[in-house]
């Protein structure tokens, strides 16, 4: 059967442009990885005026790259249909030296798809997507001359194709002191090699890389540190190492780079980049901690982007990469530069959309048998209900029974590209609600949801992001504006069926009614919400009690986001306290969280004083061992997030300090990067955590960490302190301050 | 400095952006808006609307309907603001751009993009002062001053606000 | 992109310490009293975010009465108990 040699059942690895096309990596369903190649011409598009398309056209025709030139009739989003010229290049890798002197020769025209990543625009072709198994045609020169996938990437429990993976770890943080080994891990075994003498330690990583030929290199500290490493011992030795599965491509090196995202300042490392397996460093990628290779899999499914790259992209690429498949798979032209301005409003119309979510200030103390309601997903459902997108939005003109930003009918890009996410995300939602805690599935499920919570959240930030191609400011105002109606009317539904509303917070309320402490007292609430506003909201849980702290300045205040509570299940949640906090150390963070193990035992509120003789003996055996330098170092340290360059500090920090220190043993840190530090007694009161010598562990300073620990416990024990000894005493027990209570009067 | 009296159509005229003139352009804003429509194109993202509307407050009752007379439009990049003036149609009302060049001041845009992208802007310019006075603000940026001087050689007027000396006004109490 | 205005929290802040001359000037006792009225406002910050007026400071007094007038009520609840008590 002739047709079967030419047919191909594989895994989609990874693809890139070469020199007269795209290069593919397939892993056969024969275990066999091989690279094929494929025919891929690749178009940008450009308006303009008529005379300034001619004048372009003539300039292209002299162009070495012999673009083929057509004028066509394509669909810009917010215009509609327009007439361009069609650039169409038959090798991939033409278009971007092409398009760049194109632009810089002719600034002043329009230019649509030109800096579009080649797999988003094999995606959209082919509707294949990484790691999807796919059916290949293949001609006598392995040549594909189609490729069909076999699934789609919103099915639940999509097959992973079985990889080969190769770990490689050094001994410790490059950063905190030089390592001399590394951790090895192949399909069979765990050992570890030393870095000297380079020669043989290169040789037998040859040797590891050719035996195991592993798809992926999952390694710690990789790109910052390791990787560029062994290029060097490589290139010292002269030994060449194939960290490359395809000889014929170069590693890519992308420098370290520092930006402003989500109110935060982010650093990330340089990375090095494989062609034909894959490279990841748990350290550089993105939160890797939350969803690991399982979330890192499912990201480049749903995106399209390859696995690499969706390891390590910035907040916004993964959602923008959707709406680029969604807009090229729809014909419509993605713009390279974004062209939207502000429509014209007067400062009263300003004045009421220039705001984001409601958060409501909490009723201050301990409320029992209290149920939290949150809306799923609240603004991406917002986006995908009432159909908020760049192009839907009609600027300046409000719905006449709600007052509410109107939209037009037709399903807009945003909604048509969140939607399938939305279900499948949904559809884990349901399955991890009814599969057990130990079903192979349950991890799994956790890390693709929380990969999928990650790309909604962003959205909704994107879609308000200055450069995004197919953002609006008025449609991220909208989504504002109906997230503050659902929770109203949500509020509203609450009071009409009697629940007390002690709490609301952008898309989540806390309600509480006599009586109403079971799950099926609940649901009437939640139907009629879901009746009022259109958005699925859900249960969250009831908690046994939970306590809303006020401001640390003052009693009176209210804080929105700090609170802590046990559910009927025994979970403690809590936000905005000391354990949550990252720079919290973590002698700290551990005693305030088994003090709230300790509290949750508490069958409910009023038994809890019964809890208070073994929080104390806890505390003290705590401070004994600190006192005793007892307490391992590492749990002293505390984590600083730099958030500008060091010579900006006007006030020298501990955290500043600490920078300094690190500077004068020649290491540098860049705002984004996170220092490590330990108080110490007297000046300048703080140690380095990376400095070369170890901390002498008779430095540390216990008063401050005592002080520390005495705030936390505050925290945790104020509902009930002021609930057994009235007036308010604000401090648990304490000899930092003028305050301090004696704790044996509570008891 | 008012600058009221001095405001025409036909003539541009720029002020040097710092925390006192920042005032006086919201004074200015709700001045005109007492008057009659006038646009306001942010360029700084930074547009005192609570403000403007307190001093609207003190001079009318009527403050919504005066507030209802400001309009604004915010660019967030260079490209927009020129987009911004693009599509802003010449009216017989003042314009009045806020940190014009603000957004040129991103290190991620090329010296050269943004000095295309200013003389564009110019032409726009030209074009709305033609119907209604024109006023900007505008800061300097050490390593991108002929954008500062660009627009300088091309207004009527310059108002650069000196820092005053500061008066002793209380005598001493020893 | 960043927001243009500030937040009603800002706004409230810059209110606030837009009294503070005026707030110098009192008693300790009514400063205390002061501080008072503009905490108690706090609790309503999102009901004027919600509000979008014009002169915010409106809203926030409106706050103010509002604490005040529970009080009164609570109080006036608190006399009527404690006389038909009485009455008993």
């Amino acid at each position: 059967m002739p047709e079967k040699r030419n047919e191909l059942r594989g895994w989609l690895l990874d693809i890139f442009p070469d020199e007269q096309g795209l290069t593919v990596w397939v892993l056969g369903e024969d275990g066999k990885r091989q690279a094929l190649h494929h025919d891929f011409s690749i178009s940008f598009y450009v308006a303009g005026t008529a005379s300034q398309l001619r004048e372009l056209w003539k300039w292209l025709l002299l162009q070495p790259e012999n673009p083929r030139l057509s004028r066509e009739e394509r669909c810009d989003l917010f215009i509609g249909n327009i007439s361009v010229l069609a650039v169409e290049l038959v090798y991939p890798s033409d278009l971007s030296p092409l398009f760049n002197r194109t632009s810089q020769t002719f600034p002043n025209l329009t230019y649509y798809n030109a800096d579009i990543p080649i797999t988003l625009q094999y995606a959209a072709r082919y509707n294949v997507f990484p790691l999807a198994g796919c059916e290949i045609k293949i001609d006598m020169q392995a040549h594909i001359t189609d490729i069909r996938s076999i699934h789609s990437p919103w099915e639940l429990d999509l097959p992973l194709p079985p990889l080969s993976v190769l770990s490689l770890e050094p001994e410790c943080d490059p950063f905190h002191a030089t390592p001399t080994k590394v951790h090895i891990q192949t399909p069979q075994a765990r050992f570890t090699l030393s870095l000297e003498p380079a020669r043989v330690f290169i040789i037998s990583l040859c040797a590891l890389l050719k035996r195991h030929d592993p798809d992926l290199i999952l390694s710690a500290w990789g790109d910052t540190w390791l990787l560029p490493r062994l290029l060097q011992m490589s290139k010292e030795t002269g030994i060449d190492l194939p960290l490359n599965r395809d000889p014929d491509q170069s590693i890519k090196h992308r420098d370290a780079r520092t930006y402003y995202a989500y109110g935060q300042v982010i650093h990330r490392g340089k990375q090095v980049l494989l062609a034909g397996r894959w490279h990841i460093d748990i350290h550089n990628a993105v939160m890797y901690h939350d969803y690991g290779l399982e979330g890192i899999w499912e990201l480049a499914r749903v995106t399209g982007l390859p696995v690499q790259t969706v390891a390590r992209v910035s907040p916004g690429t993964g959602i923008s990469s959707m709406q680029i498949v969604t807009a090229l798979k729809e014909g419509v032209l993605a713009p390279w530069r974004k062209q939207q301005a502000e429509h014209t409003r007067s400062i009263m119309d300003l004045i009421r959309s220039d705001m984001g979510g409601l958060v409501f200030q909490p009723t201050i103390g301990l409320h029992r048998d209290v149920a939290e309601i949150d809306f799923i997903s609240m603004y991406p459902s917002v986006m995908a209900r009432f159909n908020i997108s760049p192009e839907t939005i009609l600027p300046g003109i409000r719905d006449q029974n709600t007052d509410l930003p109107a939209t037009s009918t037709e399903q807009g890009l945003i909604p048509k590209t969140l939607e399938p996410l939305l279900r499948k995300r949904i559809a884990i939602k349901m399955q991890l609600l009814t599969i057990s805690k130990w079903d192979m599935r349950y991890k799994t499920y956790k890390a693709q949801s929380a990969a999928h919570k990650w790309l909604l959240v962003t959205c909704f930030g994107y879609l308000g992001y200055k450069n995004a191609r197919f953002g609006k400011i008025e449609a991220h105002e909208a989504v504002t504006a109906y997230g503050r109606e659902a929770l109203l009317r949500a509020k509203e539904a609450a009071e009409d069926m009697g629940f007390t509303v002690l709490h609301m917070y952008v898309d989540g309320l806390w309600v509480q009614k006599k009586g109403s402490n079971k799950v099926q007292d609940l649901q009437p609430l939640l139907d009629e919400i879901l009746n009022r506003t259109g958005l699925p909201i859900a249960l969250d849980g009831i908690y046994r009690w939970i306590s809303f702290l006020p401001s640390r300045l003052n009693k009176n205040v209210p804080v929105a986001n700090r609170y802590f509570g046990v559910f009927q299940s025994g979970e403690i949640k809590c936000r905005g306290i000391e354990l949550r906090r990252h720079d919290t150390p973590k002698f700290i963070s551990e005693i305030q969280n088994e003090v709230l193990e300790l509290l949750a035992r508490s069958p409910d509120a009023d038994h809890i004083s019964e809890y208070l003789p073994k929080i104390q003996s806890l505390i003290d055996g705590k401070l004994y061992d600190l006192r005793h330098q007892r307490i391992p170092l590492e749990k002293l340290i505390v984590r600083q997030t730099l958030s500008r360059p060091v010579n900006e500090y006007r006030v020298p920090s501990p955290a500043a300090v600490a920078v300094r220190q690190l500077e004068g043993a020649g290491k540098f840190l860049r705002p984004g990067q996170t220092v490590r530090f330990i108080y110490t007694l007297g000046e300048p009161g703080v140690y380095a955590w990376d400095l070369e010598q170890a901390l002498d562990p008779k430095k540390v300073s216990v008063h401050v960490y005592k002080t520390l620990l005495d705030r936390a416990m505050e925290t945790v024990m104020q509902p009930f302190v002021s609930m057994q000894a009235q007036p308010f005493l604000p401090l648990f027990f304490s000899d930092v301050g003028n305050t301090s209570i004696n704790f044996s009067s509570l008891l | 400095m008012n600058i009221l009296p001095i405001i025409h159509t036909g003539k541009m005229i720029a002020v040097t952006s710092s925390r006192e003139t920042r005032e006086q352009i919201t004074t200015l804003t709700a001045e005109l808006a007492l008057r009659g429509a006038v646009t306001v194109l942010d360029g700084g993202n930074r547009f005192a609307a609570y403000q403007a509307i307190r001093m609207l407050r003190m001079r009318t009752h009527n403050v919504e309907e005066a507030a209802n007379r400001i309009f604004v439009r915010r660019a967030f990049t260079c490209h927009q603001m020129l987009t911004l003036l693009e599509t802003s149609r010449s009216l017989p009302q003042p314009y009045i751009i806020l940190d014009m060049l603000a957004t040129f001041y991103d290190e991620n845009v090329s010296l050269q993009e943004v000095d295309r992208l200013l003389e564009h802007c110019l032409v726009q310019l030209d074009r709305l002062r033609m119907t209604a006075p024109v006023v900007i603000s505008l800061t300097r940026h050490p390593e991108r001053l002929f954008l500062f001087e660009r627009i300088r050689s091309q207004v009527d007027h310059i108002i650069e606000v000196e820092i005053p000396y500061p008066i002793i006004s209380q005598p001493a109490l020893f | 992109m960043g927001r243009t205005l500030p937040s009603i929290t800002q706004e409230f802040q810059q209110e606030e310490a837009s009294f503070a001359r005026f707030r110098r000037a009192l008693r300790r006792s009514d400063q205390v009293a002061l501080d008072d009225l503009f905490a108690l406002a706090r609790q309503h910050l999102a009901a004027a975010a919600y509000a979008a007026h014009a002169l915010p400071f409106e809203t926030f007094l409106l706050c103010m009465l509002l604490e005040e007038h529970k009080e009164v009520m609570k109080l006036k609840q608190h006399i009527e108990e404690s006389r038909a008590r009485k009455e008993e």
